[in-house]
C-alpha cells in the first residue's frame, strides 16, 4: 500500500514550493491516476515517490516502510518501484531482450531468461525480442518498456504520462490493452497524465491536481458528479454555473424555473448560490418552451453540442445527437433538466460545495414546462 | 537528496580528474605570466630595440588581412551556395571545405616553390616577357596572407553556410515575401542574423594566423611564434621565450573570450533545411561567374596545391629515404595515437563528471580544461617546458641524494611534454564533439539505469559508452589529425632527433627543398582529408 503524508517538495534554487501538503494513500493492485493540467507538479510527484527528487517534509510509505521523508530517504533502486518513462527511455544499444533483463542481472541466466521470456510473452512482444528499440512502433515500445519495469517485481509501477507519445487511434487501443495489463499483472500503479479520458478510462481513483496541492481525490463519477471545489469542476468535462437563489422552504429557483427542494436547503433561505449543470444535465425538448438562443454548434462525429445562451446572459451547453437537425444559429430552442443530482456553489465562494443527493421523488426538479 | 546520493554512488575520480585536467590548463598560462618576475634584461632590451615593434606590425597586419579575407570568402561563398542555384553548387557546396585538410604551412610552401624566383610560374613570365629582374619576392606578407586565408577561410564558411542553413531560412523567405532584394536582404538581414557565427568562426581564425608559424616562417615574415622560437633555440633564453609568449596571450585572450561570447549567442539551433525550390535560380551569365568563382576558390585552395604537391612527391621520391619517411611515419602516428587516446579518454571524463555531478564548480573546471585552443603551440611548448624541466631537476637531485649517483633527466629528454601540450592544445576538440554527443542521450536514460541501481562508471560502461562509441571515435580521429598537423610544439619540445611528418616539413622548406617537402606534406593531407570526409556530415 502507498500512503503520502503532508508532502512537500521545493526545487533547488527556488523559494516556490512545487508541491504544497499532498497525501494520499492507495491500496494494493488499485490503478491511481494524478490527473492536473501542465506545471501542477503531478511529475514531481511521480518522481518524489520513484526516489528521483528528494521530498523537504512530510512522508511517503510503501508497505509500511518509510521510504522518503526531509530526513529519510531510500534510494530509487532499493524502493521496488517500478519506473515507465515519458519517452520509454528504453536502451537504444539493447536488443529488446537485453532491455527487458537490464533490471535483473543479479539472477541466474536460466531464470533471467525464462522472467524475460515470460514477460515478453505477456506482453505480446516475444516475436520482437531480438530487436532493437528503433525498430519498433511507438505502442511496442510502451510495452518494452513496461515488461522492463516489471521484470524486477516491483511493489508499484508508476507511468509518466504513458500515452503522450502516441499517436490518437493508438492511443485508444493502448490504454485498454495498457489497463488489462496492469490488472492481469495485479500491479498497484500510479499514472500521471493531462488527459481526463485517460484517467477515466484506466484509474480506480484519481487524485486532480493543481498548483502543487491534490484538490480532490476520488473516483472518476464521484469526480465528476460530486466535485468539492469549483475548479475540480471547471477542470472535469464542461461545466456552466447557473445562478439561482434559495427560497424560504428549500427550493432552488432560477431562470430555468424551481431547480430542487430540500429540507437542508433551508438554512440558506434568501441566499443567491450557483448551480452545476453539465451538459448531459440539459436535454433538448421541443416541447418546452423556446427560452434558449442557439449561439453556436460545435459538431463533434458522434454528437453535436450546443451553445445556449440564457435570457439573463449566462451560456449552457447541451449535447445532442449528431443527427439533430432543424435548430439554426440564432434560433430559439426549448430545453429541460434532467439531473439525478445538484452541485451547489455558495455564491463566488469557491471551494464550498454542497451536494444535494439522491433527489427525493418530491423535490425531483420541476422542469421548467410551458408557462401558462 | 538525490543529488548526493548520485554523488556517493559514482566515484570521485572523476571530479578530481576534471580539477586536475583544468590545473594542467592553468600551470603553462601562469609559468608564462609569472616570466616577468625574473626577466632576462639583455636579451629582453635587444628584442625591445630590434625586433618588437615589427613584430607587433607584422602580427597586426597579418590578422587584418587574414580575417578581412576570410570574412569575405567565407561569407561570400556560404552564401552563395545557401541561397543560389548555379551549375555545380552542390558538388560545391562540400568542395569548398576542402581546403581544411591542407594545412597552412603545406599551402604555404606549395605557393612559395610555385611562385618564388626559379619556380615555374616566374620563369615562364620571365621568358614570355625577356626580363631577367626577381618579378616579386615571394617571401613577404602579402603572400603569407594568401596562403593563410585560403587555408582558413573554411571556418567562415563552415559556420555561416551553417548558420544561414539553420537560422534564417525562414526570414529570408519572409523578407522575400515583403519584396526586398537579395542584396538588401543580405546587408540587412544575413549578416546580422548570422552575426555570432560570423564574428565566433573570425575569432577562430584569429586564433589560428596568430598562432601560425609554419607559414609564417616560410615567407620569412617575423611574427611572435618565430620570435618565441627564436629566443629559445637562438639566443637560448627560455625566459625571453616565455615573456614574448606573455604578449602573445593577450590578443589570444581577447578572441578567446569573444569566441566564448559568440558561441553562447548562437544559442538553440533550429533544423530546418533548405529546400531545393527555395534556391534563387540565377540567370545564365550570373549563374557561371558564381562558378568561376567558387571553381578559382576550390582549385587554389585545393586541386593546384595537391596536384603539384603529387607531382614534386613523384619527382622526390627516389630522392627519399623511405626507411627514415617510415620512421618519422611512425614517430608521427605514435605521437597523435598517444594523442588521441589520452585527450579523448580526458574529454570524456570531463564531459562526464559534469553530467554525473552537474555543480558549478566542474562546470567551471570544464571551461579551464578546454581553453587551451586558445594557446599557440609555441606559448605552450614553452609553457610546459618550463614547468616539467624544474620539476625534472628537482626529481634528479632527489634521486642523486638518496642513490648518491648522479642522475639523468627523466621527463625532459622524452614524450612528456609534447604529450601534456598536445592534451591541453586539443583538449576542446574532442570535448565539444563528446559534449554535444552526449546531449542528445536523454537524462530518463541515467533515471532508468539508477531505478534498477546502476550507477557512475557502472553506467558509463552498460549505458553511455556503447551509445558514445562513434563519436569517441571521431573525437579521437579530429585530435589526431590536429596532433599530426601540429608543426611548433612538436618540433619545439620533441625528444632530441626525433622527427615527426610536421618537423620534417619545416626542415625541407626551411632549406628551401620544396619537392622533398612534398612527400611529408602529401601524407599530411590525405590523412586530414579524413575527418573533413567523414565528419562534414555530421548534421544529423
Amino acid at each position: 500500500m502507498l500512503r503520502i503524508d503532508a508532502l512537500t517538495h521545493s526545487y533547488r534554487n527556488s523559494s516556490e514550493a512545487t508541491l504544497r501538503g499532498i497525501s494520499m494513500q492507495l491500496h494494493r493492485g488499485k490503478i491511481a491516476c494524478l490527473l492536473g493540467a501542465s506545471g501542477c507538479g503531478k511529475t514531481t510527484l511521480l518522481r518524489c515517490i520513484a526516489g528521483f527528487e528528494g521530498v523537504t517534509g512530510g512522508e511517503i510509505t510503501l508497505n509500511g516502510e518509510v521510504i522518503a521523508s526531509a530526513q529519510h530517504w531510500v534510494p530509487p533502486e532499493k524502493r521496488r518501484i517500478g519506473v515507465v518513462f515519458q519517452d520509454y527511455a528504453l536502451f537504444p544499444h539493447l536488443s529488446v531482450r537485453d532491455n527487458v533483463a537490464f533490471g535483473i542481472r543479479s539472477m541466474k541466466a536460466d531464470a533471467r531468461r525464462y522472467k524475460v521470456d515470460s514477460l515478453l510473452r505477456s506482453v505480446d512482444l516475444f516475436d520482437f525480442a531480438d530487436r532493437y528499440p528503433a525498430e519498433l512502433s511507438g505502442g511496442q515500445r510502451q510495452r518494452v518498456a513496461l515488461a522492463r519495469a516489471l521484470a524486477p517485481e516491483p511493489e508499484l509501477l508508476l507511468l509518466d504520462e504513458p500515452f503522450s507519445n502516441l499517436d490518437p487511434r493508438l492511443r485508444e487501443r493502448m490504454k485498454h490493452e495498457l489497463q488489462q495489463l496492469l490488472r492481469n499483472f495485479g500491479v498497484t500503479a500510479v499514472l500521471v497524465t493531462h488527459n481526463q479520458d485517460e484517467a477515466f478510462d484506466i484509474a480506480d481513483e484519481i487524485g486532480v491536481m493543481a498548483g502543487g496541492r491534490i484538490l480532490q481525490w476520488g473516483t472518476a463519477y464521484e469526480l465528476y458528479h460530486k466535485p468539492r471545489s469549483k475548479k475540480v469542476a471547471e477542470f472535469l468535462g464542461m461545466s456552466t454555473f447557473l445562478p439561482a437563489q434559495v427560497s424560504d422552504d428549500g427550493c432552488l429557483h432560477s431562470e430555468l424555473g424551481e431547480l430542487v427542494c430540500k429540507e437542508d436547503l433551508k438554512t440558506m433561505a434568501g441566499k443567491k448560490v450557483l448551480v452545476l449543470l453539465r451538459p448531459d444535465d440539459i436535454v433538448h425538448d421541443d416541447q418546452a418552451e423556446p427560452l434558449a438562443t442557439l449561439e453556436r454548434i460545435a459538431f463533434r462525429g458522434m454528437y453535436q453540442i450546443y451553445y445556449l445562451r440564457l435570457p439573463s446572459g449566462s451560456e449552457i451547453q447541451c449535447f445532442t445527437s449528431s443527427h439533430h437537425h432543424g435548430h439554426e444559429i440564432g434560433c430559439k430552442m426549448g430545453i429541460r433538466l434532467d439531473m439525478q443530482h445538484a452541485v451547489i456553489l455558495h455564491d463566488e465562494e469557491e471551494l464550498t460545495v454542497e451536494q444535494v443527493d439522491e433527489l427525493p421523488q418530491q423535490g425531483r426538479i420541476n422542469l421548467p414546462k410551458k408557462r401558462p | 537528496m538525490k543529488r548526493r546520493y548520485r554523488f556517493a554512488q559514482t566515484s570521485p575520480v572523476w571530479r578530481y580528474i576534471s580539477y586536475a585536467a583544468a590545473g594542467l590548463v592553468l600551470v603553462p598560462i601562469i609559468i608564462i605570466l609569472a616570466s616577468w618576475t625574473s626577466p632576462s634584461p639583455e636579451i629582453w632590451q635587444h628584442i625591445v630595440t630590434h625586433s618588437l615593434a615589427r613584430l607587433v606590425l607584422n602580427s597586426v597586419i597579418l590578422l587584418i588581412g587574414v580575417l578581412t579575407g576570410s570574412a569575405v570568402l567565407g561569407l561570400g561563398l556560404a552564401w552563395l551556395t545557401t541561397q543560389f542555384e548555379f551549375p555545380g553548387r552542390a558538388f560545391f557546396d562540400k568542395a569548398l571545405m576542402l581546403p581544411f585538410a591542407i594545412p597552412s604551412y603545406v599551402l604555404g610552401f606549395v605557393y612559395a616553390g610555385l611562385l618564388d624566383y626559379a619556380g615555374p610560374v616566374q620563369t615562364a613570365v620571365r621568358q614570355a616577357f625577356g626580363v631577367q629582374t626577381e618579378l616579386w619576392n615571394v617571401r613577404s606578407m602579402p603572400f603569407a596572407i594568401i596562403c593563410l586565408t585560403l587555408a582558413l577561410y573554411p571556418y567562415v564558411y563552415f559556420l555561416c553556410r551553417d548558420a544561414f542553413i539553420s537560422q534564417g531560412q525562414q526570414m529570408i523567405e519572409a523578407a522575400r515575401s515583403l519584396g526586398q532584394s537579395y542584396r538588401q536582404i543580405f546587408w540587412r538581414l544575413a549578416i546580422p542574423l548570422a552575426t555570432p557565427w560570423l564574428v565566433g568562426s573570425l575569432s577562430l581564425v584569429g586564433m589560428e594566423t596568430l598562432a601560425d608559424f609554419g607559414t609564417v616562417s616560410i615567407f620569412v615574415v617575423d611574427t611572435f611564434t618565430t620570435a618565441i622560437y627564436k629566443a629559445w633555440f637562438g639566443f637560448f633564453s627560455l625566459q625571453a621565450a616565455a615573456q614574448l609568449a606573455s604578449l602573445l596571450l593577450v590578443p589570444m585572450a581577447l578572441l578567446y573570450v569573444l569566441d566564448q561570447r559568440m558561441n553562447r549567442a548562437r544559442g538553440f539551433q533550429t533544423e530546418q533545411r533548405i529546400s531545393g525550390s527555395s534556391r534563387q535560380v540565377l540567370p545564365a551569365f550570373q549563374a557561371w561567374s558564381a562558378f568561376l568563382v567558387a571553381a578559382l576558390i576550390f582549385a587554389l585552395g585545393f586541386v593546384l596545391p595537391v596536384i603539384q604537391l603529387g607531382q614534386w612527391a613523384v619527382d622526390a621520391w627516389p630522392k627519399i629515404a623511405v626507411d627514415r619517411l617510415w620512421l618519422i611515419s611512425v614517430n608521427s602516428f605514435k605521437l597523435a595515437f598517444i594523442s588521441a587516446l589520452l585527450v579523448s579518454g580526458l574529454a570524456l571524463v570531463l564531459v562526464y563528471a559534469l553530467r554525473f555531478f552537474g555543480s558549478p564548480k566542474l562546470r567551471l573546471s570544464a571551461k579551464l580544461a578546454t581553453l587551451g585552443y586558445a594557446l599557440p603551440g609555441s606559448v605552450l611548448a614553452v609553457g610546459v617546458y618550463l614547468p616539467i624541466n624544474w620539476m625534472d631537476q628537482r626529481l634528479a637531485d632527489a634521486i642523486e641524494w638518496v642513490s648518491g649517483e648522479p642522475s639523468r633527466l627523466l621527463l625532459t629528454g622524452g614524450m612528456t611534454v609534447m604529450l601534456l601540450g598536445m592534451c591541453i592544445r586539443f583538449m576542446a576538440v574532442a570535448y565539444a564533439s563528446l559534449f554535444s554527443a552526449q546531449q542528445r542521450i536523454s537524462t530518463s536514460l541515467d533515471e532508468a539505469a539508477m531505478n534498477f541501481g546502476v550507477y557512475g562508471w557502472q553506467q558509463m560502461r552498460r549505458l553511455h559508452l556503447p551509445l558514445l562509441k562513434s563519436s569517441l571515435l571521431s573525437a579521437a580521429l579530429l585530435v589526431f589529425v590536429d596532433v599530426l598537423k601540429e608543426m611548433p610544439l612538436t618540433l619545439m619540445t620533441r625528444p632530441f632527433g626525433w622527427d615527426t611528418l610536421s618537423v620534417r616539413i619545416f626542415e625541407y622548406t626551411s632549406e628551401g627543398e620544396w619537392a622533398l617537402a612534398a612527400v611529408p606534406g602529401l601524407c599530411l593531407v590525405l590523412i586530414g582529408l579524413m575527418p573533413v570526409v567523414l565528419m562534414k556530415p555530421k548534421r544529423s
